[in-house]
């Protein structure tokens, strides 16, 4: 009772020490709801998302195979047994079936291609399109409406005519519905060959198409069941199924018969939407699995061989709970350090607040209180304080939501009107228990301190110097943790007692032993601080912490060659270093603040002021109250090395990509693919080449060249005849058209002339028609080219490939796999492999030069050259066309980032789309589509790069906790200070001087959280970019983002500054007579 | 002879016009002369250290004129208060007012840095007093390391460092016992003699007053007693 009784007294009449402890728990709270309120809304927000791109789309069966029709002779081998009906009849029967009828509401019917759109009036084009023919009087898939409203139905759409959505509409520059009742051509290609199944190979055969369209509506994005939004051209479905016909018939004369549900009235996509009662994932598994085997009955076994059913709202359920599941981590590992740093101002609050009333707990113990009554007084007065903290920390948390949901809606594009707050019963209970026991955490600590206090002293106002030595507990965790420390070390097969060096080649031993050999620093140096020194324990043990870290970073991350590194390692990195840095500087404050004197004094030294009497106040006040300072800047530490690291990491994987690029493309800073194939492509590039001597309208940039290349779908190739040892590739063919131009030596290893039948290449001439400055990598690319058989080990003839260098690991060891003159093997359309010699092992890609480009992106690591007159016969061509054609260019815009090459391209898509244009009214349209090549890296990055803003605009909250705990640390600092201000001004200080030292002495505190924020955050980020983290591994270049370091910056002693402003004057107008009264 | 110090009808209200309304000082006229050693003596609550306070520019007169030495301190502004209590006037306190975080010889140091002196001189100078007090061997020692006279010594020597003309003591031996009040008082003395300080020594011990030149009583804030030279 009496414990309660003063505990409410204290709650309530010391408002203004209460008010600063009930304020961060209110913070500690709000953070903590603040990220399950935003992880919760999240995980709805991007399912709404998803679910609404969806709209009526439950679940879809699409054909397997996306190159649809077969000719009269093959059809018959193919076709589903005993099933010679097209989709349509599956689709009637599917509709008759009384199991589909149980769950189904609607089954709608699809055919849809991707296409090439071209604005020809314009020139501007885009690709891989949908062209989607829906049934008249649909209605499964959602209204299309326009910007008035107004539904566009798909019957009121003659043959030819079609509406376009506006995402597409925007991309093609055809703004503010201009584009009604414009023609567009829409184009593409598809291959006669139906089965890339190996049992039946059938030789493809190309399927052009070439059609006007005429736009007769603009649909919003706001429609239903737009899976690309409105990125997608709609027409009547009989429509697009004569386009189909029409392309069939005008290559082939004979009649082109089904094959796998395609025929005269093709489909390929069946879409279902459950009945309404089917509304649960649970429900819609069951329906899923029992119209699946309905299909299957109804199809036949073929079905899941030539069919894919997908239970697409499951699917993005599931998805969406996986990436709101990883988002929730993450924001709980970066929020736990925000709620460490919470936590370091809650303590330090509470220890103020404890302080202060020293002597009243010393006239409490005099009178009889035990300290166990005093430890419990002031925990239950934190109870209250929590209890009342939690619940405005409530309030605080949706609003620290809602915040999240506003920066999460403009870092993901995702739409405010899917996003809404939700706070469930739970969140408000966790609330609760978050704030009791924060309350308690942060107050044990200076309850149990403020009842050790020495009566007597207390009494007399003497503050007793702290002990030189820690106490028992220290020896007892010491030698736990030493025990601990050596047993984990000699139990654990891969620590670094047995294997050295060896144990940190790998990320998982690496991880143990940083664990390992952290608990050995620490528990020494706690046996050291108990029979020695405080000090010199803690100076071990937080140096150790600090220099494995470091080493870590800059040693370790060298030795570990395999696995990827582990989240939880990053964190023990984080904490160790963090906790480290701060341990250390703050055990030998003393010293630093003495050097910040001393270089304060070097400043001032020629100047007569009172500025070095100020110093001295401000850097002894600070070294005397090492522990509150200590907290004080430990907040800016640990807030500013999350947010320089997060800002760093971010700023480096996007601006630090450059190298990645330029190695990929090594001066490419165009590229075009064409929608139709340009039989004679050097002639194309020298109409570009030749256009663009002069500036391009748009861009004001010219073409230095354009080389053209074909790449395969990725494929296997094989390191040994039998077909075993298999590497992953992409093949990129070369001709006789394909100049090289290099001024460097790019083969690594060359021994052609070794051969045995060793006769040297031919060289020629480079691009610009001067002879090579390496002969041999010239030969070697003429032999490509040309398509030359070089002699096996064997002293066969075989066609001559390059390879990149395959290495495979053993033992640590780095084996080179083919060296050249050996064989790889990779697989023929007709079945079986083809032998190919390795001509040389590039060091690098033979298309890169430095100084001329032309280098495709990707040509790197798994790419092989090969001749172009190897894309007829290699499997890894199958269902490409020449219509893959890319061509790379570059321009003389120096930089891969410039904007100016958006614009650049726009001009060539002019020069070769735009109707009337002299290359397309002599050559035709082949759909030429360009893009940066920058723009290929830029989505990856624009998604990881807003992805860091959103946690880094997380972290930031942060600095409220650090602005508010400094503020309260400054004005209780010179609250308790009152007499000694009174004092200095009796001496002569005047009031700007006592102002003075109120701020120097936090700015020095913020400046070295500062400081330790900078390094710690910059070396966390060159520590994680090495650790190969990132998919660019160490080619990413560290990048010191000096504007966002300059924020911080400003941020940091801005706040320093204000939080020492406001205390601070109120110092310095106390009337001195007044502040020599004050007691304390 | 040279006025050090001189007060014209000094005033001071506490919470003037309100109903707690106190008269600190009433009326106050008096003149102490350079080199003078007076003691300002009073029961509890009578006016003395507000005395002190407004003669230091600590706390504004309601009215009324101040001069210390030429300057009229009721018209100084707070900068030139500040400057004149950091050249001209030394404080002593009875609660010695060091500051717990800075040893012996940086509180002693402390007002010539506000001076701007360097700190290689003002820890000379610093030192040199602290051992002509007898504190040589504390000059590194914090307050907390001292004794209670130690610690007044320590702080006389603050007030003395700058060399003030004059030195305001409120209660300097009020926490000492006799035998360090007898101490102090030799030292105030010699200052005196030595250097021509002029000294107000706020006290409640006739002992100390008998050892002053002259003894100032006050009584509900006005001059009661004006006493001549004592010896």
């Amino acid at each position: 009772m009496v414990i309660i009784g003063l505990s409410r007294k204290y709650v309530f009449r010391r408002p203004s020490q209460n008010l600063a402890v009930l304020l961060g728990i209110f913070l500690g709270v709000s953070l903590f709801i603040g990220i399950q309120v935003g992880s919760d809304t999240l995980a709805q927000g991007f399912g709404a998302v998803a679910k609404h791109n969806l709209g009526s789309k439950d679940a879809a069966i699409t054909n397997r195979v996306t190159n649809f029709f077969v000719d009269n002779n093959t059809y018959t081998n193919i076709l589903p047994s005993g099933k010679n009906t097209y989709a349509q009849n599956y689709l009637n029967e599917l509709r008759s079936n009384s199991t589909v009828n149980q769950y189904v509401g609607s089954l709608s019917q699809r055919l849809q291609f991707s296409v090439t759109v071209v604005n020809d009036l314009l020139g501007t084009i885009e690709i891989s399109e949908p062209f989607v023919g829906i049934p008249k009087n649909e209605t499964g898939f959602g209204d299309l409406t326009n910007k008035n409203n107004q539904i566009l139905k798909i019957s009121d759409l003659k043959p030819g005519e079609v509406y376009i959505g506006r995402s597409l509409a925007n991309l093609l520059f055809a703004k503010n519905d201009k584009i009604i009742g414009q023609n567009l051509t829409i184009s593409g290609s598809f291959n006669s060959l139906a089965v890339p199944f190996g049992k039946f190979p059938i030789p493809s055969s190309l399927i052009s198409y070439n059609k006007s369209i005429l736009v007769k509506g603009v649909f919003e994005d706001n429609g239903k069941g737009k899976e690309q939004l409105s990125r997608f051209i709609a027409a009547p479905l009989s429509w697009v199924q004569q386009v189909m016909k029409d392309a069939l018939q005008s290559k082939r004369a004979k009649s082109v018969l089904p094959v796998i549900g395609y025929g005269v009235n093709p489909i390929n996509q069946i879409i279902v939407h459950w009945k309404a009662d089917v509304n649960t994932n649970d429900k819609r598994t069951m329906a899923f699995n029992a119209t699946r085997d309905a299909f299957k009955l109804i199809i036949g076994p073929q079905f899941s061989q030539f069919y894919q059913y997908s239970n697409s709202i499951v699917v993005i359920d599931s998805f969406v709970k996986l990436i709101a599941d990883s988002l929730t981590l993450l924001l709980n590992v970066f929020g736990s350090l925000i709620a460490f740093a919470a936590v370091l101002v809650i303590v330090n609050i509470q220890s103020l607040a404890l302080q202060s009333r020293e002597k009243e707990t010393g006239i409490v113990r005099a009178i009889g209180a035990s300290r166990f009554q005093i430890t419990m007084t002031n925990l239950t007065e934190s109870l209250f304080l929590g209890i009342i903290g939690s619940a405005f920390g409530i309030l605080g948390g949706a609003a620290y939501g809602q915040i999240l949901i506003l920066i999460l809606s403009y870092s993901f594009g995702i739409s405010l009107t899917d996003l809404s707050l939700v706070i469930t019963t739970q969140i408000i209970i966790n609330s609760f228990i978050a704030g009791i026991v924060l309350s308690q955490i942060t107050g044990l600590i200076p309850a149990i301190n403020a009842s050790r206090v020495n009566i007597a002293e207390v009494l007399r106002g003497i503050k007793p110097p702290s002990s030189e030595k820690f106490g028992k507990k220290s020896l007892y965790l010491g030698a736990i943790l030493t025990v601990l420390a050596i047993f984990q070390n000699l139990l654990y097969q891969d620590s670094v007692f047995y294997k050295g060096q060896e144990a940190f080649t790998n990320f998982t031993t690496s991880e143990t032993n940083y664990l390992n050999i952290l608990t050995l620093i620490v528990g020494p140096s706690l046996l050291l601080a108990y029979y020695r020194s405080k000090k010199l324990g803690l100076t071990l043990a937080s140096a150790g912490l600090v220099f494995w870290a470091y080493f870590n970073i800059f040693v370790v991350f060298d030795w570990i060659k395999t696995g990827s590194g582990g989240l939880n390692y990053i964190l023990y990195l984080m904490f160790s270093l963090i906790v480290g840095t701060i341990a250390l500087i703050g055990t030998n404050l003393d010293f630093i603040a003495n050097v910040g004197e001393w270089l304060f004094n070097l400043f001032a030294r020629t100047k007569k002021t009172p500025i070095r009497g100020t110093s001295m106040v401000a850097f002894r006040q600070m070294r005397s109250k090492k522990v509150r300072s200590t907290l004080t800047f430990a907040l800016f530490a640990t807030i500013l090395t999350l947010n320089i690291f997060l800002g760093t990491f971010s700023y480096s994987f996007r601006y630090g990509f450059d190298n990645v690029i330029l190695t990929a493309t090594s001066g490419s800073d165009v590229m075009l693919l064409t929608g139709q194939p340009i039989p004679n492509s050097v002639n194309y590039s020298k109409q570009l080449t030749d256009h663009f001597q002069t500036p391009g309208n748009n861009s004001g940039l010219k073409l230095n060249f354009v080389k053209g290349f074909t790449y395969s779908n990725p494929t296997t190739g094989y390191l040994q005849k039998n077909g075993s040892l298999k590497r992953g590739g992409t093949l990129l063919t070369v001709n006789s058209n394909s100049l090289w131009d290099s001024k460097g030596s790019w083969i690594l290893k060359f021994n052609l002339l070794d051969n045995k039948t060793g006769t040297p290449f031919e060289t020629g001439k480079n691009i610009q028609g001067q002879p090579s400055a390496n002969k041999e990598d010239e030969a070697v690319w003429k032999a490509l080219s040309n398509n030359t058989y070089i002699p096996n080990k064997n002293g066969t003839l075989r066609p001559i490939i390059l390879l990149n260098t395959l290495v495979s690991f053993q033992g640590g060891q780095v084996k080179q796999l083919k060296r050249p003159g050996d064989s790889v093997w990779l697989n023929l359309t007709t079945g079986g492999l083809q032998e190919f010699v390795v001509g040389s092992i590039l060091g690098e890609n033979p298309l890169n030069s430095q100084s001329q480009g032309g280098g495709p992106p990707g040509a790197g690591s798994g790419i092989w050259f090969v001749s172009d007159q190897w894309t007829q016969n290699l499997t890894a061509y199958s269902g490409l066309t020449t219509s893959q054609n890319v061509f790379l260019g570059q321009s003389n815009a120096g930089d891969v980032r410039s904007k100016s090459i958006d614009r650049l391209i726009t001009d060539i898509e002019i020069f070769s789309n735009k109707n009337g244009s002299a290359f397309r009214t002599k050559y035709g349209l082949f759909g030429v589509y360009g893009f940066s090549v920058y723009s290929i890296f830029e989505a990856q990055l624009e998604g990881q790069f807003r992805f860091f803003g959103f946690l880094q605009a997380f972290t930031s909250m942060g600095f409220v906790v650090g602005i508010l705990g400094l503020f309260v640390v400054a004005y209780r600092s010179v609250a308790e200070r009152k007499r000694e201000i009174g004092m200095l001004r009796a001496l002569g200080f005047r009031r700007r001087d006592v102002l003075y030292a109120v701020m120097l002495e936090l700015i020095v505190t913020g400046l070295i959280g500062l400081v330790i924020g900078i390094i710690n955050g910059i070396v966390l980020a060159y520590g994680i970019i090495r650790s190969g983290s990132g998919s660019a591994g160490t080619s990413v270049q560290l990048l010191i983002p000096i504007d966002i370091l300059t924020i911080y910056i400003a941020i940091t002693l801005g706040s320093a500054l204000l939080a020492a402003v406001l205390p601070g004057l109120f110092g310095s107008r106390i009337p001195p007579s007044d502040a020599l009264r004050y007691t304390g | 002879m040279k006025k050090m110090l001189e007060l014209i009808d000094v005033k001071k209200v506490y919470n003037q016009g309100k109903t707690n309304e106190v008269v600190a000082l009433d009326d106050i006229s008096l003149t102490i002369n350079e080199g003078e050693m007076v003691a300002l003596m009073g029961p509890s609550g009578s006016g003395k250290s507000t005395l002190l306070n407004v003669i230091g520019g600590l706390t504004p007169v309601s009215s009324g004129k101040i001069f210390v030495e030429e300057s009229d301190v009721t018209k100084l502004s707070e900068e030139e208060l500040a400057a004149l209590r950091r050249d001209r006037i030394g404080y002593i306190f009875q609660h010695f007012n060091l500051l717990e975080y800075l040893t012996a010889e940086q509180n002693v140091m402390l007002p010539l840095l506000i001076q701007g002196y360097s700190l290689n001189n003002a820890s000379t100078k610093a030192t040199t007093l602290l051992r002509e007090l007898g504190l040589g061997g504390r000059v590194q020692h914090f307050p907390r390391e001292l004794s209670g006279g130690q610690e007044q010594r320590v702080a006389i020597s603050r007030s003395l460092i700058t060399t003030p003309a004059l030195i305001l003591g409120d209660e300097p031996t009020g926490d000492l016992d006799l035998s360090s009040s007898e101490d102090v008082m030799k030292l105030f003395r010699r200052v005196n003699k030595e250097n021509k300080q002029t000294l107000l020594l706020v006290t409640h011990s006739e002992f100390i007053g008998s050892l002053c030149d002259r003894v100032i009583r006050i009584d509900d804030g006005k001059i009661v007693e004006n006493g001549e030279l004592v010896k």
